[in-house]
This record gives structure tokens, C-alpha cells and sequence, in this order.
């Protein structure tokens, strides 16, 4: 394999969505869903094709040579910036673009059975390719603008998806703070990116890597430039402060939560971080605010998991909540610990997703039956007993829910107890027992919603169950694969103190020659030097038995005695009203950011428009009249304002001059 | 003190004190008068600095044609020459005011400067310099110049009809 | 007398396009005006002939003495002028039949205002700089009061009027400042010619000049504290003048204004903090300002004060050794293409709703044309600086020019700003595709709305993938 050979093959992996999106886009209206569908998923699964044969490739390759930057030509050459369309493939960008392309593929193969009478799905198609297009430019850039060009594209993307059913103003507001909150994010990653271009004068990843060589660790211009672009992942990956776009994003089709918000974009900020680890192994404190804002998030966003309703919304706070696990590991330096968990959540809760969407879509087609479309048919509190009624969606969502919860030997133990153990192990044990909470939490909240949903009995009576029917295969077989996946992934990264077999960590293997920087390595000892097998087994031991008390309480409270959940929420009414508003944060951003914002802009605006007596434009002067009434008017109007603002201006900028 | 200077003197004492007139009589045909010594102080100027045919154009072009045209527009017009024009107002405190601040500012970079004197002697004539002038170096300002003036003119004529069709 | 240096070759745009305007008066008379209709392809066919000269110019050498430069600055200007006549004259002379108001007036000022810009863009001394602003401005002027049918652009063109010549006062008042200082009116040779003078007294009468210079600059360019006239001009004048008047005639002035910064790099201490402030200032009043218009062509208006801002951010790095004003030149295009078709756009969907360019006339415009309100979204898009569109390789090269060149404050301003600006461009593209249209019935563009429109679009989204195609054009044939 050499940069010749790759050129074609790398750049066809996000070319092919963006050729879907284009073909779907330009003659979508002349076809009908399934063959628009058909085209989409061929599209990005033609990428997926093409990145599995550069996997199997590079898997022949020796360790040091697996590294390609593939240069396109110039994008822009000024002063002394200089900027080239390049691609990066190494095992960190293979890694994303598989499992991005990969879980895409499926969730648009499931579009086609879900989409399928929606009347603009020509539309929807192309905004999954080309959401896909950026996601897979994202993890591909050879440097940080083709990655922020990507970063964009996702946030662009998704404020079209999520605001894909527009007719409703309440999406469409959704869409727009996702949108804005993203811009907020991308605000610190270009503070970031350009503080870097001020200091080492470049943008391109091995050159900034090669800059920061020198540095000693803890030196200002990483820490800063560390915490700069962590603003920005705090955005796209939903960590607090800036995690209140993603709830609401749920607004959007089922299918798009699926891709967006647990598979892909959300692991964005993670990808940034990982490809940076340079950055922040030489930051100590910056690690160190990861790391806390992620197991904050973790708990933080589990605890408002326990009590929501919808079954989107508490898929909702549990992704926030998995997200913090993964900014946990990075925060500890864990990297590839952090990047396990990612592959793994991709699969479980894009399998979640799914789940939750053929749920409602067969909620949607029984109330539709009915002729109800006043019931909201992703409240928790209308289902129960669809275990029966759906069982390819029960057992696979319930592999899905095993695997997000913690129980061995499903893939969510494997990588959720290695950061765990990670985070233990470089000696921070105050966020290791914040972890071990959420793990309770989630198990909690994750039963908690298989039993609402699935055990117990219909609480929309017997007549109405009789209308449940299983969805069709091309809903139902990206489940399958999911539920595979969720169940058998965890042991491409098995930990060393369960190697039995000595088959060694391949996951770790397989990105080592990503980190292997000194101040990445200096990291790793501190972990090797701390471990011992009998605390990793005491700690293993000790989450399944917190993830086991979840799972029983959740079972006491919601499947064998309801009225027990009832009491507990009328003896904290207080606490359970909190956490049902959501611990009201978007109150807060509304009191203490959007309203100063607004209140200044109007403040400017009155200072432009002083002067102005009557508000409005409707002076009667006339060029012909201007010995009379025309030249009065004027003077009693804005001229004399503009003049006077003007000679003051001048005055004042003398002054500015004179004095120095 | 000589002559000369007396004489640059007055001529600017002549111009200041029109223009004050010019800016703040009520009566726009007085205004329009005002003007005349304006032009000529400015003329006086030019040629007390040796600029013979500059003073001379002044003359000529400013009072004999800008001028004249400008008094014929005003005693023409049936409604202008006993127009009352509003002057100040509320805002002639703070128009003082904020002047007097432009003319200390600029007054405090006038007596900073040290103004060298240039020691070269004075062209005996101006006309054919200038002359030559706008027939190499300064050939594009005066073509410019005529666009300009042809801008103006189309805008002006057309303006003022359109004006006129309305009534 | 010495014609060596005359070169008529180097001022051949600007003659053609003076020219057209000439010939379009003389048909207009010899016909009676019988044939007015066939005038705009007149005035076109100068406009091309001329951009065909920039393209393939006979000579890179300055003309008329040293009055005429044909380096890249000024053919960036040139071509920028150039482009935005080819965008909005048909659109203006559609607006002009339909009223019942002279093309052939209309079309000649046009023509004689860009000819002043592009003079302006290539001036090489400090006359001609001023004549050149003169011309545009009074063919603007009048424009703007030739086009009204409304009171309100008779009062906007008064108002432009006067308070413009206030400005040109100053702007004169400090050229003689600073020639008289320097002892040149070349105004490549200020640079010398003020270290000259630095360090006697004189040095202060030539601050004062660059201050008045600079200040009536700023005037033209619509930057704080000069902005006041902005809002009721740009909103008071027929849509065609503003969108002519806040792209081309800007263009031309940052292009004149650079040129006089670059060559005033000498003194460039005192003039940076002052452009800094001013920079400043702009952004954030611009910005925020646009944030709460409910009035899409005010918005406009105020979005043109905020992009003064930014523009001016990258004037102020040419005060650093060894910075060119590449990055001005690239942003300007883009954003001139953009403004050009947005105001167009705003006319045509103002027209066909509430008739005073309210934002809710925008609501549903996806349902009732679906391209175009994607083109809407693409343009605003591009201005608020999203990627891959232009707009954002304008700000992204503005921003780490003042980074390298040490103005990091006012670049992280910038960028913060831009992230208050995406709210207000978002607004119009979130009631085109997520309200319920308050009209029914599809809203057809004609053929030219239609083609500057997708030109706009296709050259926002070309300019950001490619950004050397018009920077290694600027840099090829000027130098």
C-alpha cells in the first residue's frame, strides 16, 4: 500500500455519500422510497466497502509504516499560511471511518422501512448522505480546517435533520439550538485552532505535533490550546456546559437520533481529542478538566435519565451520560480505553435507537389504526407488554440494554469497566466513585425503561394490543447486526486480567501506534505501575454488583411493585419535579445568556437609531423645496445627529492621536 | 510689520468673517453676497503666495461664473430670495462647542509644526507649469474631473426635472 | 512635453465602461428614447469588453503618469466593480421600466459611478483618489434620488448627500494635511516622505492629516463612529442603488483605503490603534445591531456595517512588516457576489408580500420556492461565514492575518462576534424552511433574478473550495 495506491480508495470513502446526497438531492423526486433509499445505503455502504478493504490491507502492514497523508492539492496559501486538501489515514481515522460508515450503512438500510411514507424521503437521504459525507471528512482531514470543515458540515446537517419535519415550530426551534450551541462550541476550536497557528505558524496535525515536541509538560501553549478545543468538544459531543442541545435534538426522525446522536456526531469531540492526545498528555490541567466535566456529565445527565417520560429523552440523557464516561478516560489519559467505548456505544445505542424507533413506529401505525393522534406515542407511560407484540425488538433491545448496563460478557462491560479500572488506577478515585454512581444510574434508568416498555401489560387495553405487529425485515435486520455487535464487540478489547486465552488486546494493539508519544506513554506507566489483577478483579466485581442493584431496584419498582416508584416520587416531590425540569438548566442559559444578548443588541440598536424621533421613514423633503421646508425638516431630522456623531468621531480620534 | 503681511491679514480676516456671514445669516440672499468676498479673500490669498493664475481662475470662474449663476438661481426662483433660513437651533451650543474642540485639536498640530520655509525661489509665472501640468502628470484628474462634472450635470438636470413634472 | 509615461493602455477599463456610459446617453438622445430597451445590453457589452481587458491586459505598467495602477489590488477592484455591474444592472433596469423611471439616466450614472470606483481602486495619487471618490459618490447621490418613486429615497439621497460631503471635507482637509507634510501626492511615496518629517514638529500636522484622511474613509466605508448615515440611506434608497452602494461602492473605497494604509506602513503606530478601535467598535455595534431587525434590507444594512468591521481587521494588519492586503482582496468578492443577490432577492420577495421587507415575508419561502430559498440559506450562510463557502475563507484569512500580524484581541472579537452574526443571518433561512408560508402559491423568480442569484451561489461555494482561483488571478496578471 503506498499514498499512490490510497489516493483513489480514501478519498472515495467520503466521496460516495456526498455522490448520494447529490444524486437524491438533483432526481429524487422522480423516484420512490425505496429505490432512493436503496441509493443512499449503496452509497455509504460502497464507503464502508472501500474502508473494510483498507483495514484488511493495513492490517499487513508493519507498525510504523501505517500512516498515509494524502495530499490533494492546495486549498489556500497566504502569508505564511499555508493549507492543502489532505486526507489522514491512520488506525485512529480507520478506526472512526469503519464504524462511522458501518453503523451509517445500517441506520440507513433501517430508514428505508421507517422513512418509508414519509413524502419528502428524497430529501431526508440526502441529508443522511451528506451528513455521513461530513462526518467521515471530519475523521478523515489531514489537518485541523479539513476537520473543521467537517466539524461544520455535521452541525449544518443536523440542524437540517433535526428540523427535518418542519412543520412543527417546536422542531424547528430544536434544530436551531442545536445549531447555535453548536456555533458556540466551534468558537472555542477555532480560538483553539488559530492560537495554535499563532504560536507554530502551521495547521496540520504532524507539524503541530513536531512544534509541541519540544515542550515541557505543563507548559502554557498546550494547556491553553487543550482547553480551547475541548470547548468545542463540549459542544459537538454534548458534555456540560453546553450538553442542552442534544435532548432536544430528539425532535428529529428516529433514525437521525440514531446516527447523529449515538453513533457519530457526538463522538466528534472525542475523535478531536484523541487526534490531539499530543496536545493534552503535555497538559496536565487541561486532562484534568476533561476529566471532571466527563464524570460530572456522566452523573450529572443519569440522574435526569431516572425520571423522563419520552423513551427518546431517556436514551437522550443516557448518551450524554456514556459521553462523560468516554471524556472520563480521556481525562485520565486513557485514550484507547475512551476510544473502546465509543466503538462499543456506537453499536449498543444506535441498537437503542433503533429499538426505540420501530417501538414508536409501531406505536404510531396502532394509534393510527385507532384513529388516536392525541396520545403521545413515545410516552413510556402508554406502552408495557410489547415484548409479546414485538419480539425480535425486545430481545435484541434487551441485548442492547444488558450491554449499555454493565453485565459481562456483553461489549458495554468491557470498555465501560476498563475506564473505570483506568480512572482508578492513575489515582483519581473521587470520579472513579462518581462512575460507579452513574453505572448504578444507568442500570437503573436502562431497566427501567426495557420494563415500562416491554414487561407488564399494555396499558392501552387488549382491543388496541391486537394492531401490534412486528415490523419488516429491513427494520428488523439492522437490530440483528446490532444486537451481534453490542454482544460479541467487547472481546476485540479484552482487558488483560480476563485474557485467559493470551489473545492480547487487539483493540489496544491496533491503536498503539497512534499513541506513542512520550508524554502518551508516561501516562500508560503510571497505570501499569499502580494495577494489580486482584483490585482489577475486586473493582470488575464490585461495578457488576452496583449495575445488579440498579437492574433490582428498577425491577421492584417498575415490574413487580409499581405503586412503590409512585410513593418514592410523592415523598420527594421537590427532588422529583427537579429532576423532571430537567435541573432546570435551559432556564438558567436563558436568564443569564440569552436575555443580556438580547437586551444589548436592542441596546445598540436604540443608539443607532437616536435621533430618530419619528421611527420611522417618512420625511416629506423635497430637493426642490430646499430653500424652505425641506431644509427645516432636515434640521429638525437625523442630519444634524449624523454630523455631530461625525465631528465627534473625528474629534475624538484626534485626540486619540495627539495625546499619545 | 510689513506691508505683506498686513495684507495677508486682512485677506484672511476678510474670508473668516464672510464665511461666518455666509454660515449664519438668516437671509439666503445675503448669504449669497457674503460669498462674493469669500472668494475674493481666498483670491487675495492666492495671490499673495504667488499663485498669480490660480487667483486669477478664482476670480474668474468663482465670482464671475459659480457666483453669478448661484445670485441669478436665487433672484429667479420667485419664492427664494426672501427665504428665511432656520439656522442653530437648540443644537448651537453643541455645534460651538464640538467645533471649537476640531479647530484646538487641529490649532495644537498647527503650533506643534515647525513649518520650514522652503528655500527655493518662487516661479516668476504659474500658468504654463500648470498648463503643462494637466497636459502630463495631472492628465487623469482632469479627466476624471470632467466625469465628474458630467455625473453631476446628468444627475442635477435630470433631478430637478422630475421635480418640476411632479408639481 | 514628455507623453513616454501616459500608457492610455493601463486606464482601458475605465474608459470603456466612462464610454459606455457616454454612448448610452448619446443613443438615448439620438433615438428620443425610442429605444431605451436596448440600452442595458449597450451598457453590458462595455461592462464585458472591460472585464475582457482586465483579464487580458495589454499592460501591467502604471498609465497616465503614475495616476493609473494596474497592480493587483487594483485589479481586484476592477473585476470586483466590474462583477457587481454585471449582477445588478439588469435587475436595476427591470426596476426602472416597471416604475416608469429612466434607464437611460440609470444607466449612465451607474456606469459613471463605477468608473469612479475603479479609478479609485487603481488611483496612484492622492487627486485622483479623491476625484475618484467624488465621482462615485455624486453619481450615488444622485441614483439614489433618481430611482425613488418614495419620499423617503428623495430624503435618503439628501441625506447621503450632505452628510457625504461632510465627509469629503475632512477626507480633503487631511490629503492636504498629508501631502503638504510628506511634500508628494504619490501615494506610494507617503511612506517615504512621512519618515521624512518624523521626529520634527511637522510630524504632527502629518498625524492630523492621516487622521482626517482616515476618518473620511471611514465615512465612505460606513465603519463606527461614522455609521450613522447607514441605516437610513441604505433602507431609504431604492433596493438596485443600496445593493450598489454597499458592494461595489464599498469594494472600491476599502480598495482605495487600503492602498493609502499600506503606503502609510511607516506610521503605521499611530494610525493602528485607531483603525483597531474603530474595528472593533464596528463589529460588535454591527453585529448586534443586525441581531434584532425585523426589517430584512435593515438587517442587510447593519450586516454591511459588521463586514466594514472585519474588512477593517485586515486593513490593520498591513500596519505589520511584510503583510499585503490578500486577505481584504479575497474577502471582498465573495461578499460583494452575496450582497449583490441578497438585496436583489429582498426586492423580489418583498414585492411579492407585505412590500416593505419584513422578515415574515420570508415564512414558508421553501414551500413556495424551494431553490430559492435554498439559495437564500447558501448566501446568508456564506456571509455569516460557514464552511466550505467563501464567506468563511474570507474570515478565516482576515482572522489569521491579524493574528500573525499581533492583533489577536480584535481576532477572537471577530470570531465572537461571527458567532452572533450566524443568529442573524439564521432568522430569515429558519422562517423560509420551518414556518408555514402566510401566502400560497409558488413564487417564480425571472430569468436574470434567476441567473444572478445561481451565480452568486455558484461563485460563494467555488471561492471556498478554491480560493487560489481568485488570488492567483489578483497575484498572476497585476504584478
Amino acid at each position: 500500500m503506498s499514498v499512490e495506491s490510497l489516493a483513489l480508495p480514501l478519498a472515495l470513502i467520503p466521496l460516495l455519500p456526498l455522490l448520494g446526497a447529490v444524486l437524491n438531492g438533483l432526481f429524487g423526486r422522480y423516484t420512490n422510497a425505496r429505490l432512493s433509499g436503496a441509493l443512499a445505503t449503496a452509497a455509504i455502504g460502497g464507503s464502508f466497502l472501500v474502508a473494510l478493504n483498507i483495514f484488511l490491507q493495513f492490517n499487513q502492514l508493519p507498525e510504523e509504516g501505517r500512516r498515509f497523508l494524502v495530499n490533494y492539492g492546495p486549498w489556500m496559501h497566504v502569508g505564511s499560511l499555508s493549507l492543502d486538501w489532505s486526507l489522514l489515514l491512520d488506525p485512529l481515522s480507520l478506526l472512526y471511518a469503519l464504524f462511522i460508515s458501518g453503523v451509517a450503512t445500517l441506520i440507513h438500510l433501517y430508514s428505508i422501512g421507517y422513512m418509508g411514507k414519509e413524502p419528502s424521503f428524497a430529501r431526508y437521504f440526502a441529508y443522511l448522505n451528506l451528513f455521513s459525507f461530513a462526518m467521515l471528512t471530519l475523521v478523515l482531514g489531514g489537518n485541523y480546517l479539513v476537520m473543521f470543515l467537517g466539524w461544520e458540515g455535521v452541525g449544518l446537517c443536523s440542524y437540517l435533520l433535526i428540523g427535518f419535519w418542519f412543520s412543527d415550530p417546536e422542531k424547528a426551534s430544536a434544530g436551531k439550538k442545536a445549531f447555535v450551541v453548536n456555533r458556540i462550541g466551534d468558537f472555542g476550536f477555532l480560538l483553539g485552532a488559530f492560537l495554535l497557528f499563532a504560536n507554530l505558524g502551521s495547521l496540520d496535525y504532524g507539524q503541530v505535533q513536531e512544534g509541541m515536541a519540544g515542550l515541557p509538560v505543563g507548559h502554557w501553549l498546550p494547556t491553553a490550546a487543550a482547553l480551547l478545543l475541548f470547548v468545542g468538544a463540549t459542544g459537538k459531543s454534548a458534555q456540560i456546559p453546553l450538553y442542552v442541545w442534544l435532548p432536544d435534538a430528539m425532535a428529529g426522525p428516529t433514525p437521525v437520533s440514531a446516527l447523529i446522536h449515538a453513533a457519530t456526531m457526538v463522538t466528534a469531540g472525542l475523535y478531536m481529542i484523541a487526534r490531539n492526545h499530543f496536545l493534552y498528555s503535555l497538559a496536565p490541567a487541561a486532562l484534568l478538566t476533561v476529566a471532571i466535566v466527563g464524570a460530572s456529565t456522566a452523573l450529572f445527565a443519569a440522574t435526569i435519565g431516572l425520571v423522563q417520560r419520552d423513551i427518546k429523552k431517556v436514551l437522550a440523557y443516557s448518551t450524554v451520560s456514556q459521553l462523560g464516561y468516554m471524556f472520563l478516560a480521556m481525562g485520565v489519559g486513557a485514550y484507547t480505553a475512551g476510544l473502546f467505548h465509543v466503538v462499543t456505544h456506537a453499536f449498543f445505542k444506535a441498537l437503542l435507537f433503533l429499538g426505540a424507533g420501530s417501538v414508536i413506529h409501531a406505536m404510531h401505525h396502532v394509534y393510527h389504526k385507532v384513529h388516536d393522534h392525541k396520545r403521545d406515542p413515545q410516552d413510556m407511560r402508554n406502552m408495557g407488554g410489547l415484548a409479546k407484540r414485538l419480539p425480535i425488538t425486545y430481545w435484541t433491545f434487551l441485548v442492547a440494554t444488558i450491554a449499555i448496563a454493565g453485565f459481562p460478557p456483553f461489549a458495554g462491560f468491557f470498555s465501560k469497566d476498563e475506564i473505570l479500572w483506568q480512572v482508578f488506577a492513575t489515582g483519581h478515585w473521587p470520579l472513579w466513585l462518581m462512575g460507579l454512581c452513574a453505572a448504578g444510574l444507568t442500570s437503573f434508568y436502562m431497566f427501567r425503561l426495557l420494563f415500562l416498555t416491554f414487561h407488564g401489560t399494555y396499558r392501552g387495553g387488549e382491543a388496541e394490543a391486537a394492531h401490534f405487529h412486528e415490523n419488516p425485515l429491513v427494520m428488523t435486520l439492522p437490530l440483528m447486526i446490532l444486537a451481534v455487535l453490542s454482544a460479541i464487540a467487547g472481546f476485540w478489547g479484552l482487558p488483560h486480567f480476563l485474557d485467559f486465552a493470551h489473545l492480547g488486546n487487539r483493540f489496544d494493539e491496533f491503536l498503539a501506534p497512534v499513541f506513542h508519544s512520550g508524554s502518551d506513554l508516561a501516562l500508560r506507566h503510571a497505570v501499569e505501575a499502580h494495577g494489580n489483577v486482584a483490585l482489577e478483579w475486586a473493582l470488575a466485581l464490585g461495578s457488576i454488583g452496583v449495575a445488579t442493584l440498579g437492574l433490582l431496584l428498577a425491577r421492584r419498582w417498575y415490574l413487580l411493585k409499581p405503586e412503590l416508584a409512585d410513593a418514592a416520587a410523592r415523598r420527594h416531590p421537590k427532588l422529583h419535579q427537579r429532576l423532571l425540569d430537567k435541573w432546570r438548566v435551559d432556564e438558567l442559559y436563558e436568564a443569564v445568556v440569552v436575555k443580556p444578548v438580547a437586551a444589548f443588541s436592542e441596546a445598540c440598536s436604540r443608539q443607532v437609531d437616536a435621533g430618530l424621533i419619528d421611527g420611522a421613514v417618512n420625511g416629506t423633503a423635497r430637493l426642490a423645496q430646499l430653500a424652505g421646508q425641506g431644509v427645516r425638516r432636515l434640521q429638525s431630522g437625523r442630519l444634524p445627529h449624523y454630523l455631530t456623531a461625525m465631528a465627534l468621531g473625528v474629534a475624538l480620534l484626534l485626540a486619540l492621536v495627539f495625546t499619545r | 510689520m510689513d506691508i505683506k503681511t498686513l495684507l495677508e491679514l486682512m485677506f484672511g480676516l476678510l474670508t473668516v468673517a464672510s464665511a461666518i456671514w455666509v454660515a449664519f445669516t438668516p437671509k439666503l440672499l445675503h448669504a449669497g453676497f457674503s460669498l462674493l468676498f469669500t472668494f475674493f479673500g481666498v483670491a487675495g490669498l492666492y495671490v499673495m503666495l504667488g499663485a498669480d493664475f490660480l487667483a486669477a481662475v478664482q476670480v474668474l470662474v468663482y465670482i464671475g461664473g459659480i457666483l453669478v449663476l448661484l445670485l441669478f438661481g436665487i433672484l429667479l426662483t420667485t419664492a427664494m430670495p426672501t427665504a428665511e433660513l432656520t439656522v442653530g437651533g437648540t443644537r448651537r451650543g453643541q455645534g460651538l462647542a464640538l467645533g471649537m474642540l476640531l479647530l484646538g485639536l487641529l490649532l495644537l498640530a498647527v503650533f506643534r509644526a515647525g513649518w520650514p520655509l522652503s528655500m527655493n525661489a518662487l516661479p516668476e509665472t504659474t500658468a504654463s507649469d500648470i498648463g503643462k501640468g494637466f497636459m502630463t502628470t495631472w492628465l487623469l484628474p482632469f479627466e476624471v474631473a470632467s466625469i465628474l462634472l458630467l455625473g453631476a450635470m446628468l444627475g442635477a438636470l435630470h433631478l430637478a426635472r422630475r421635480a418640476g413634472e411632479d408639481q | 512635453m514628455d507623453f513616454s509615461g501616459l500608457n492610455v493602455a493601463a486606464l482601458l477599463p475605465e474608459l470603456l465602461v466612462s464610454g459606455g456610459g457616454l454612448l448610452v446617453m448619446a443613443l438615448h438622445a439620438a433615438f428620443r428614447g425610442r429605444q431605451d430597451r436596448q440600452l442595458v445590453w449597450v451598457s453590458l457589452a462595455s461592462v464585458v469588453a472591460a472585464l475582457a481587458f482586465c483579464l487580458n491586459p495589454l499592460t501591467v505598467e502604471p498609465g497616465y503618469f503614475g495616476s493609473a495602477l494596474s497592480d493587483p489590488m487594483a485589479f481586484a477592484g476592477r473585476i470586483t466593480v466590474l462583477a457587481a455591474l454585471v449582477l445588478l444592472l439588469p435587475g436595476g433596469v427591470a426596476y426602472a421600466r416597471s416604475r416608469n423611471l429612466p434607464q437611460a439616466e440609470y444607466l449612465s450614472l451607474s456606469l459613471f459611478a463605477a468608473t469612479g470606483m475603479m479609478a479609485l481602486a487603481s488611483a496612484g495619487d492622492l487627486i485622483v483618489l479623491f476625484l475618484a471618490v467624488e465621482v462615485l459618490s455624486i453619481s450615488l447621490y444622485c441614483l439614489a434620488g433618481l430611482m425613488g418613486e418614495r419620499e423617503s429615497s428623495r430624503q435618503a439621497a439628501l441625506t447621503y448627500f450632505l452628510a457625504g460631503s461632510f465627509a469629503s471635507g475632512f477626507l480633503l482637509f487631511g490629503m492636504a494635511l498629508l501631502s503638504g507634510s510628506a511634500g508628494t501626492l504619490d501615494i506610494a511615496a507617503l511612506g517615504t516622505g512621512l519618515a521624512r518629517v518624523s521626529g520634527t514638529g511637522t510630524q504632527w500636522v502629518a498625524l492630523g492629516g492621516v487622521v482626517l484622511m482616515i476618518a473620511g474613509l471611514l465615512f465612505k466605508v460606513g465603519a463606527v463612529p461614522f455609521h450613522s448615515w447607514v441605516a437610513e440611506v441604505y433602507s431609504g434608497s431604492p433596493t438596485v442603488v443600496t445593493a450598489f452602494m454597499s458592494t461595489a461602492a464599498k469594494a472600491a473605497a476599502f480598495a482605495g483605503f487600503g492602498r493609502v494604509l499600506l503606503a502609510l506602513g511607516s506610521v503605521s503606530e499611530a494610525w493602528v490603534p485607531l483603525v483597531g478601535i474603530c474595528a472593533g467598535a464596528t463589529m460588535i455595534l454591527g453585529n448586534f445591531t443586525a441581531l434584532v431587525q425585523g426589517n430584512f434590507k435593515r438587517m442587510l444594512a447593519f450586516s454591511s456595517v459588521a463586514h466594514a468591521g472585519y474588512l477593517l481587521l485586515g486593513l490593520m494588519a498591513v500596519g505589520a512588516a511584510g503583510e499585503s492586503l490578500e486577505a481584504v482582496i479575497f474577502y471582498l468578492l465573495p461578499y460583494v457576489l452575496a450582497n449583490a443577490a441578497l438585496f436583489l432577492v429582498a426586492a423580489k420577495v418583498s414585492q411579492a408580500g407585505s412590500g416593505n421587507y419584513k422578515l415574515d415575508d420570508y415564512k414558508g419561502l421553501a414551500r413556495r420556492n424551494p431553490w430559492l430559498a435554498g439559495l437564500l440559506a447558501l448566501l446568508l450562510l456564506g456571509l455569516a461565514g460557514m464552511p466550505p463557502l467563501a464567506g468563511f475563507m474570507g474570515k478565516f484569512m482576515v482572522f489569521s492575518a491579524a493574528v500573525r500580524a499581533g492583533h489577536t484581541g480584535l481576532a477572537v472579537l471577530g470570531i465572537l462576534t461571527s458567532v452572533v452574526a450566524v443568529f442573524t443571518y439564521l432568522r430569515p433561512v429558519v422562517y423560509a424552511w420551518f414556518h408555514e408560508p402566510e401566502e400560497s402559491g409558488a413564487l417564480n423568480l425571472d430569468g436574470g433574478l434567476a441567473f444572478v442569484v445561481w451565480v452568486a451561489g455558484a461563485g460563494l461555494l467555488l471561492l471556498g473550495l478554491w480560493p487560489r482561483l481568485w488570488l492567483d488571478l489578483c497575484a498572476g496578471i497585476g504584478v
